[in-house]
């Protein structure tokens, strides 16, 4: 997003939640959907699953509805929408809930399969790249279970670095580190992405996903 | 620049975040290095790869979820409210749990005050059952006058029934009323005690019970035999004995008479075994001239005070004389007892607090008083004085029966606890009656006091004047002794 982009975006976030705070409605909901496919992309790159995303994302907006009055526009409307965001879905992985589903399907995977697409998939050069190899789908779902295998903070960091590609400071906001920390855990987050990536293609790429 | 420092920056190479001079040397050694080379392009296809994965679109009901969502409550506020309604609930329960305790409370307070005032009840129908006048049985008069109290439940004025009928008791053989046998004269209680106990009248109805003693004219009438003393003193509590203080050595000091009620507790004893002692001892009365025609008489003066005899002794008995019960307007009181002095010599107990509403009621227990002379100086007496210890006592039991009594008071009035315990001693039923209540009652000791007195006295009779002395002044415990060993003889009084 450029710059005057990026400029008028913010002003008519203001624009509307001022005309929200004032008694309209529909300013809110003018809010909701210039942000909502943002919101629901950044919970469903946190949580890999679309359900999820989905509820985290109506939450997200219940709370800024609620919450909106506090905001000072010390931040982006966006980026204050991603901070509450962020929160959410690390609330929701630690849930008992989220634990539960993801060892169910975890289970439901057959190893024999698993094992025979491994020897299937298995390169023996990766050179250039093995995304390269892989059709875009299968590289979706590689990168997606890759950054699901992440922690949530070095999930957090790469997501909203390289996916949704947010400048550092925002990131800072969103996060609350500061520079060197965010620059730290996102370096580190980048070399366990690669070798959950190498992990996900040594056991056959994306077939062994769903 | 080996290849894991250059591994260790490939990100911030790729990112351009590193220094020129540092990715000048970089891209040296990735040219030169095949491995480091392929390294940093599978890195950057990832990052490139993670930047071109696809930009989801929301569903689109995400609003109209979001709106429904904002119109219901939310869960924790549907939780608050849940709560809030649960709190509410408890607050109705704590508020119905608090009016039910109140109730509780409320209604066993309500039962016990019942209760409470059903025992009250029962126990004043016992007492105005027993201070009733009887209308065969003559009633001995009160040691001192009793006001009906104007609250019936007060404290003070309520007896437990058991008390009272030995308060009743006690009174009888007081020396007023008629001895009865010796068998029977604890049961007579009841009667002698009319006159002591206050019942509780409605206001406007006051009556108030005063004993008088109504002595007839002695000097009228021949002495008899062993009467050594027709002046003893003390008819009545606190009342010095127009004779003075008896020549008997116990009877001697009048301040005896005027002692405390305890001391009258054994004294009534004491004084009831002496009058007995003087009748067993032989010791009789000759028929007074015109006494049969004073009861004739009360009952004239009763009349026109306006008033009505309640009862009356069926026939003069010298021996019982007996004691009329009257009652009279409180109005005309005064006058009714000027009117009966003419009859004879009338001690009052106490009138002064006859000072009531002039619809009141007086009512009067004349003991009709045969003189000292009767049973003057029984050998009781003698004992008493010997003993030297009873004193007090005198008050009621012994004035109507002489010296032997007042000997006995003496006993009471030096304390109580003497009188209590002489009686005990020698007397028997007296300890309980002097002893125990003595001390604490005022007025319903004397009750008390002639109950036991009587029992006291009963022995004493069996024995003589002797023992009923004994059994006043049996209290220090010397006293005893002596007294009780002549009086059980008959022996006859000593000086």
């Amino acid at each position: 997003m450029s710059l005057s982009a990026q400029a008028t975006a913010k002003q008519e976030d203001k624009k509307d939640i001022d005309a929200f705070l004032s008694g309209d409605r529909t300013g809110f909901d003018r809010l909701v959907l210039r942000h909502q496919d943002g919101i629901y992309n950044l919970c469903y790159r946190l949580l890999g699953n679309l359900r999820d995303a989905e509820e985290c994302a109506q939450e997200t907006f219940l709370k800024a509805f609620r919450a909106i009055g506090g905001f000072r526009f010390e931040s982006s409307f966006s980026t204050w929408l991603y901070t509450i965001a962020v929160n959410i879905c690390r609330n929701r992985r630690s849930s008992a809930e989220h634990r539960f589903w993801k060892k169910v399907l975890r289970f439901g995977q057959d190893p024999r399969k698993e094992e025979e697409r491994h020897d299937e998939f298995e390169i023996a050069d990766p050179a250039p790249s093995p995304l390269a190899m892989m059709a875009e789908r299968e590289m979706e779902i590689l990168l997606q279970r890759a950054v699901a295998a992440l922690s949530h903070d070095h999930r957090t960091v790469i997501v909203l670095r390289h996916v949704e590609e947010l400048p550092y400071e925002e990131i800072c906001k969103i996060t609350g580190y500061n520079l060197g920390t965010l620059k730290s855990k996102l370096a580190r987050a980048r070399v366990l992405l690669h070798d959950k990536l190498q992990q996900e293609l040594n056991r056959g790429g994306s077939h062994g996903m769903l | 620049m080996e290849c894991y420092e250059i591994r260790a920056i490939l990100f911030e190479h790729m990112a351009a975040e590193i220094p020129a001079e540092i990715r000048q040397e970089v891209e040296a050694h990735l040219a030169v290095c095949r491995s480091c080379a392929m390294l940093s392009e599978s890195l950057g296809e990832e990052l490139r790869a993670l930047g071109t994965l696809p930009k989801l679109a929301a569903p689109r009901d995400l609003l109209d979820n979001v709106r429904s969502s904002l119109e219901k409550p939310s869960a924790l506020s549907a939780l608050g409210h849940r709560l809030q309604s649960l709190f509410a609930g408890w607050g109705l329960f704590q508020l119905a749990s608090a009016a039910a305790v109140a109730l509780f409370v409320m209604v066993t307070v309500q039962v016990s005050l019942e209760v409470a005032l059903r025992e009250d009840r029962s126990r004043e129908v016992m007492i105005a059952q027993v201070a009733s006048p009887p209308s065969t049985r003559p009633v001995p008069p009160a040691a001192a006058p009793h006001r009906a109290p104007a609250s019936p439940g007060s404290p003070s004025d309520v007896n437990v029934p058991g008390e009272e009928a030995r308060i009743a008791t006690g009174r009888l053989p007081a020396g007023h009323g008629p001895l009865p046998d010796a068998g029977t004269r604890t049961e007579k209680g009841p009667d002698a005690a009319s006159a002591a106990i206050k019942s509780p009248r409605p206001a406007g109805n006051e009556s108030i019970v005063v004993a008088l003693a109504l002595k007839l004219d002695g000097t009228t009438k021949p002495p008899a035999p062993g009467v050594t003393n027709p002046s003893a003193p003390g008819v009545s509590a606190g009342v010095e004995t127009p004779g003075g203080p008896s020549e008997y050595e116990g009877v001697h000091k009048p301040e005896g008479l005027s002692l405390s009620n305890k001391g009258a507790t054994g004294v009534g004893g004491g004084g009831a075994a002496a009058g007995r002692a003087g009748t067993v001892g032989g010791a009789r009365l000759s028929q007074p001239l015109g006494e049969q025609t004073v009861l004739a008489g009360i009952t004239r003066l009763v009349e026109r005070a306006d008033g009505k005899v309640l009862s009356a002794p069926p026939a003069w008995d010298n021996d019982r004389p007996g004691t009329v019960v009257a009652e009279v307007p409180a109005t005309n009181y005064h006058s009714f007892v000027d009117q009966l002095r003419q009859l004879g010599k009338v001690e009052v107990e106490s009138d002064k607090s006859i000072n009531v509403s002039p619809d009141a009621n007086v009512r009067v227990a004349i003991s009709l008083n045969a003189q000292d002379r009767v049973f003057a100086g029984g050998h009781g007496a003698g004992k008493i004085s010997t003993s030297g210890k009873s004193s007090a006592v005198a008050e009621v039991g012994s004035g109507s029966r002489g010296a032997g009594s007042t000997g006995i008071g003496r006993n009471s009035g030096t304390v109580a606890g003497r009188g209590e315990r002489g009686t005990g001693n020698v007397g028997g039923g007296g300890k309980h009656g002097g002893g125990t209540h003595g001390g604490t009652r005022g007025t319903g000791v004397h009750g008390r006091t002639g109950g036991h007195g009587t029992s006291g006295s009963h022995d004493t009779g069996a024995h003589g004047g002797g023992k009923g002395a004994g059994g006043a002044s049996g209290a220090p415990g010397s006293g005893s002794a002596p007294a009780g060993s002549p009086g059980a003889g008959g022996s006859p009084p000593e000086k």
